[in-house]
């Protein structure tokens, strides 16, 4: 069933430049993209996990920020269940939050330093069940955080008595707490030690498999997507241009989706030379036709003339290239 | 070439002292790039900062040998030890932004440099930076009349590269320096790296947690525990073949050295204030025995030009005589 569904969704800003012009900024465009939901008891909580991967600046993050409805999209549809989210107030979003939840990386900035952990995991309860009692928070406190690796009397400390990969597990029960359907991770993993990052990535499927969570994977750690997720998507210059099965790496047909895995150090030592070379596009001005052309080893002329659409190549797997 | 000797540097707390460094010794050749592996906490950092004698007060080094060329830097004085700097040994950080001053062009950074230890004029000091900047696949002109904050990470990555390079060091100590990068931007400044390595006689000293990264340009591999340096030796070897048990949980905890499920190493790093007796490693060792909680393991060869610090190899490995030396 799809879960989350998104038509066209764009979203620009706008810089001043001069006193009397803006500078539209279009950090995503043109992008529809389906979320459905398949995990759950038994499965083994990759089913329907969806990787986004693409360079800084590609709008991966931006689309993210959309998906969880903490942007209001500038353009397009986001349906939620079958019903547009995508311009409602934030009144009326309480039963999408309740489902989709965010966990941002920088996990430290965004505990409270002077709130207790029963008072950082009760913030959500109170929110989404405000008929349960104390007693009944802190049953479900000592739950979660066991669940999630931290010792249950652990809810009187405050965040600066634990550890960085700690403060991460906190991070993650408080979106976990309320059991949502949905968890955006904006690069989680990111910055963190392997042993750490190995721990996280285990414990992700672990509470898929348990409570059915669904992850949305935002990140440009390549090994780590493919650990969690059955899908990947491939952002470049604010569109998705290649989308494919996770396991199937050797079949992705976009050059930028083949230079980005080639990018990735081999573990033999056998470091391949050949990079990408130049930087991502200005988004205020992209290029005519294919927005990769002017890094494109491959391209054509035709490239340099006409933007190519997302088309189908094959079971599960869409991209946006010429050559395909 | 460069040679560590047994250091220590320690940073006295009101907790304790922490041993950052607790003995480590290892050996650079030219031209070759050693990556010094571990979590953090483990004191790779404080090991890049003893070796320009850079530790932060109250840190001090207290004991050891830094052996360059059979020169030991640590009985060098101030004003030599400000020539070692930048001329014989370079040292890139993390995190370039911070690393220059906001409010200065690159190209007056790295003349800077160039003019505090050469004798050059200013229009020989700019060719010398554009050359460099040019070599790392720079837009040189430009980047050089650029403010840090203008350019794209990769290229502030590769722009403090340059500022590195631009004496010719003899040895380059990179900390951390692509671990916030993309990966085509960490490929970029890698393959520069390495491109380097073959055209100068220069030695790397690739400091990093990741795994994958340190496989692309190294020869030789150190990991470190809790101060310590526990296995070192041929990098193939030792991925392909770890002795110590905290290399073969690290390897498991990455996911592309594990294509199964991950099996990463539960608990964290010890408080270097309050190290446990024995093994440092043993309280998260799988296969710790009596003796690991008793002895601190001695470095020992294992194989010619693979070391380790681990009970367990002695008594596989070892022949008897060799064991009862010990």
């Amino acid at each position: 069933m799809t879960f989350l569904s998104g038509r066209n969704l764009a979203k620009s800003y706008f810089l001043p430049k001069s006193l009397w012009h803006k500078e539209e900024i279009r950090a995503v465009h043109d992008v529809s993209i389906d979320l459905e939901q398949k995990n759950g008891p038994g499965s083994d909580g990759r089913g329907g996990n969806v990787g986004l991967v693409g360079e800084s600046g590609s709008g991966k993050s931006t689309l993210a920020r959309l998906l969880s409805r903490l942007e209001r999209p500038s353009g397009g549809s986001l349906c939620f269940r079958g019903e547009e989210i995508g311009y409602l107030p934030e009144s009326l979003l309480l039963p999408f939050r309740r489902e989709v939840q965010v966990i941002f990386q920088d996990a430290a900035a965004s505990l409270n330093p002077r709130h207790s952990v029963e008072k950082i995991l009760s913030e959500p309860l109170r929110n989404f069940f405000p008929g349960l009692r104390r007693k009944e928070r802190l049953e479900k406190i000592a739950e979660i955080l066991h669940q999630v690796g931290l010792s249950p009397d652990h809810y009187t400390r405050f965040p600066h008595e634990f550890s960085g990969g700690q403060k991460r597990r906190l991070a993650i029960a408080r979106a976990v707490i309320i059991h949502p359907s949905l968890l955006v991770c904006d690069e989680v993993t990111s910055g963190l030690d392997v042993s750490l990052q190995g721990q996280l990535l285990n414990l992700f499927l672990e509470l898929g498999d348990k409570f059915g969570v669904h992850y949305l994977l935002v990140s440009h750690d390549l090994p780590a997507v493919r650990y969690l997720c059955r899908r990947i998507l491939v952002m470049y210059a604010g569109r998705i241009v290649e989308d494919f099965p996770a396991a199937e790496t050797g079949a992705s047909v976009h050059p930028y989706t083949r230079a980005l895995l080639e990018s990735e150090p081999s573990l033999d030592g056998s470091f391949s030379p050949r990079f990408l070379p130049g930087e991502p596009p200005d988004p205020s001005a992209y290029p005519l036709g294919c927005p990769f052309h002017p890094r494109c080893r491959e391209r054509k002329a035709l490239c340099s003339e006409v933007q190519p659409g997302l088309k189908e190549v094959g079971e599960n797997h869409r991209a946006a290239c010429h050559l395909a | 070439m460069l040679e560590v000797k047994n250091l220590n540097t320690v940073f006295p707390t009101p907790k304790g002292k922490i041993r950052a460094a607790n003995g480590i010794s290892f050996s650079m050749e030219e031209g070759r790039c050693l990556a010094l592996i571990g979590e953090s906490g483990a004191g790779k950092s404080v090991t890049a900062l003893s070796l320009l004698r850079l530790v932060p007060p109250p840190g001090k080094i207290t004991g050891g040998e830094i052996l360059l060329d059979n020169r030991d830097l640590l009985k060098l004085s101030r004003d030599e030890m400000r020539q070692v700097r930048g001329e014989e040994l370079a040292l890139v950080f993390q995190d370039s932004l911070s690393a220059f001053n906001p409010v200065r062009t690159v190209g007056t950074h790295i003349c800077e440099t160039i003019n505090a230890h050469r004798n050059l004029s200013s229009r020989q000091a700019r060719d010398l930076a554009l050359e460099k900047m040019a070599d790392l696949g720079l837009p040189a002109e430009r980047v050089f009349r650029s403010y840090p904050f203008q350019l794209s990470g990769g290229m502030r990555q590769r722009a403090a590269l340059a500022m590195a390079l631009c004496l010719h060091p003899r040895v380059i100590i990179t900390d951390e320096a692509t671990t916030s990068l993309d990966v085509t931007l960490q490929a970029q400044v890698l393959h520069y790296l390495k491109k380097h390595l073959a055209d100068c006689c220069m030695s790397i000293l690739f400091i990093t947690h990741d795994l994958a990264a340190a496989a692309a340009v190294a020869d030789r591999v150190a990991v470190i525990y809790a101060g310590k340096i526990v296995e070192s030796g041929p990098l193939k070897e030792v991925f392909k073949q770890p002795l110590h048990p905290y290399t073969r949980t690290l390897l498991r905890s990455h996911p592309s050295f594990c294509p199964g499920t991950l099996q990463p190493i539960q608990g964290s790093p010890p408080d270097l204030a309050v190290l446990p007796g024995g093994c440092s490693f043993y309280p998260r060792c799988s296969e710790a025995a009596d003796i690991c909680l008793k002895k601190d393991p001695e470095t020992m060869e294992a194989v010619s030009g693979h070391q380790v610090a681990c009970h367990l190899v002695n008594s596989e490995i070892c022949p008897e005589g060799e064991r009862a030396a010990l």
